[in-house]
């Protein structure tokens, strides 16, 4: 499997994307500090101070700019200038000195991110119904084994080369379970899950249950030896 | 060693005061080429810390090394690999050896020998990053009033006027002078805030010396010495001399300010990325303050140093 260039790739459900925290996720071996200002403004950098080399996630995010713990430089929420320099305060930092900051989208629930230039948004995947996101699984393989695994555990249909669907029961229904796949480096890997229809309130934590189970399954079966 | 577990390797291991050895430490003892690296004199362990009739084990540039105090007191460094004995130093406190053949003698600080100063080893610290990564961030002033907030710098007045940078050839080394900052608590005999004088020094590829306004006669300098021992191109012990004015609090409680302060720059530390030091400019992007941290990068450029570094 190939970086797929221009290819969207889910990074976390955006309700664990919590406010006025810097979360940590990696993508194809490239560390990311992913972050939500207090305007809802989601962002997903290289995890890295363009000035000395401190990953970002150790910063602290203020609302609507990320501060770099080392030397206090702040970055502002969107294109990521950096828009003050404390040892140097009275200068307005040069144009060129921002984070890398890539592609973000927010989409069914999860946070989207593109490593280069996507030419469009990322696709719905649960093509506008409802849906219920599921706990991500991290798993310690790479992205081509979890798919094998997947396909051959829940009979799941090959969506796309990082996307696959199933049939299965939930709670004695049939629902549609959709598993996305977010390769973060050549032996870890993270499914990303959700179910259409959600399930009645009342079935809720049944159904979680049952979903977070068959996924440790899946887990648990490609890692193994 | 050959077989037969000899003396230090195996009789006298001291768990307790083993360095933590990557295991990929051996094999990379044997890959250094860096001849300056190889040439340079380093600081293993702390004199005062060594168990008269115990090994130490150590590593140094990938090489797993023992130091024995014997029992009238002599210290001696035999290295595994090639079963031989090095040379050895006492120098500021601490043993100082070399896998190669050093041009010169272990640098000077005259201070150390000034005889009203409390000389006393500040801790040995292991960091998960390269050598020049620690040095680069001993000579940092713009970090102090964020990383070490109400001891060495306020966020208030955390601005840095400009100052000098100058590298001489003899002695070879950096100069950083005209160095000023508003510090609350210099040190843990200040009992008040004030503007800090100081002058940064670097007389070695990985260590750093820096003299400071002493909180206690201000026409004089309290002297912090950094030695960093490169376990391997990303592990490092960071050794720490105190050379100060101070004569009322106990070893132990400057140790302890020593190594709180230490503590804060330690997560940042270990979370630069990557560990070695890029040397390439455009890798990093330095501002006019930084001017130390970039005459020391290529300081290391032009000496040829390649062992914890990017080039």
């Amino acid at each position: 499997m190939n970086e797929a260039p221009g290819r969207w790739f889910p990074v976390m459900r955006l309700e664990e994307l919590v406010p006025r925290h810097v979360a940590q996720t990696e993508l194809w071996g490239q560390e990311i500090a992913l972050w939500r200002a207090d305007d809802g403004g989601v962002n997903a950098w290289e995890n890295r101070c363009p000035h000395r080399g401190v990953r970002l996630s150790i910063g602290q995010n203020t609302g609507s700019e990320l501060r770099c713990r080392y030397h206090g430089w702040r970055f502002a929420s969107g294109d990521g200038r950096c828009t003050h320099i404390p040892a140097d305060p009275l200068r307005p930092p040069p144009a060129f000195l921002h984070a890398t900051v890539y592609y973000v989208a927010v989409q069914d629930g999860f946070v989207w991110v593109a490593l280069s230039g996507p030419d469009r948004p990322p696709p719905s995947q649960a093509g506008g119904l409802a849906w219920l996101t599921l706990r991500s699984t991290p798993v310690e393989a790479g992205a081509e084994r979890v798919r094998a695994v997947l396909m051959d555990a829940t009979y799941a249909r090959p969506h796309d080369a990082f996307t696959l669907v199933a049939e299965v029961e939930q709670d004695g229904a049939k629902a549609r379970l959709t598993l996305m796949l977010q390769p973060m480096g050549p032996a870890r890997t993270v499914i990303h899950a959700a179910v259409a229809p959600p399930p009645a309130p009342a079935d809720r934590l049944t159904v979680l249950r049952q979903h977070a189970a068959r996924l440790a399954r899946i887990r648990d079966k490609a890692e193994a030896p | 060693m050959a077989a037969g577990g000899r003396g230090p390797w195996v009789a006298g291991l001291d768990k307790a005061m083993t360095d933590i050895i990557p295991a990929a430490a051996a094999a990379a003892a044997a890959a250094v080429t860096d001849r300056i690296a190889l040439d340079a004199w380093y600081a293993v362990a702390a004199v005062d810390e060594l168990r008269p009739g115990a090994a130490r084990i150590v590593t140094l540039l990938g090489a797993r090394l023992a130091v024995t105090r014997g029992a009238g007191g002599e210290i001696v460094v035999e290295i595994e690999a090639g079963d031989g004995v090095l040379p050895v130093r006492l120098r500021f406190g601490y043993v100082w050896t070399t896998l190669g053949a050093p041009a010169a003698d272990v640098f000077a600080i005259p201070e150390y020998d000034e005889t009203d100063r409390r000389n006393l080893n500040g801790g040995s610290v292991g960091v998960r990053t390269s050598a020049p990564r620690v040095v680069e961030n001993f000579l940092d002033m713009g970090h102090l009033p964020i990383v070490h907030t109400d001891y060495l710098g306020v966020e208030a007045r955390a601005e840095i006027a400009p100052y000098r940078v100058e590298v001489t050839t003899e002695p070879d080394q950096i100069l950083a002078t005209r160095c000023r900052i508003f510090q609350p608590m210099a040190s843990l005999a200040a009992t008040q805030g004030f503007e800090v004088d100081y002058t940064f020094r670097v007389p070695h590829p990985y260590c750093a010396v820096l003299y400071k306004s002493s909180a206690i006669d201000p026409t004089r300098n309290d002297v912090i010495a950094i030695f960093v021992q490169p376990v391997d191109e990303e592990h490092s012990v960071a050794h720490m001399l105190v050379s100060g004015l101070d004569r009322t609090h106990s070893n132990q409680a400057i140790r302890a300010f020593q190594q709180f302060i230490f503590g804060q720059d330690r997560p940042i530390l270990e979370n630069q990325i990557p560990a070695r030091l890029p040397l390439d400019p455009r890798a990093e992007i330095p501002i006019r303050i930084d001017a130390t941290s970039s005459a020391y990068r290529r300081w290391l450029r032009q000496k040829g140093v390649r062992y914890g570094v990017l080039a």
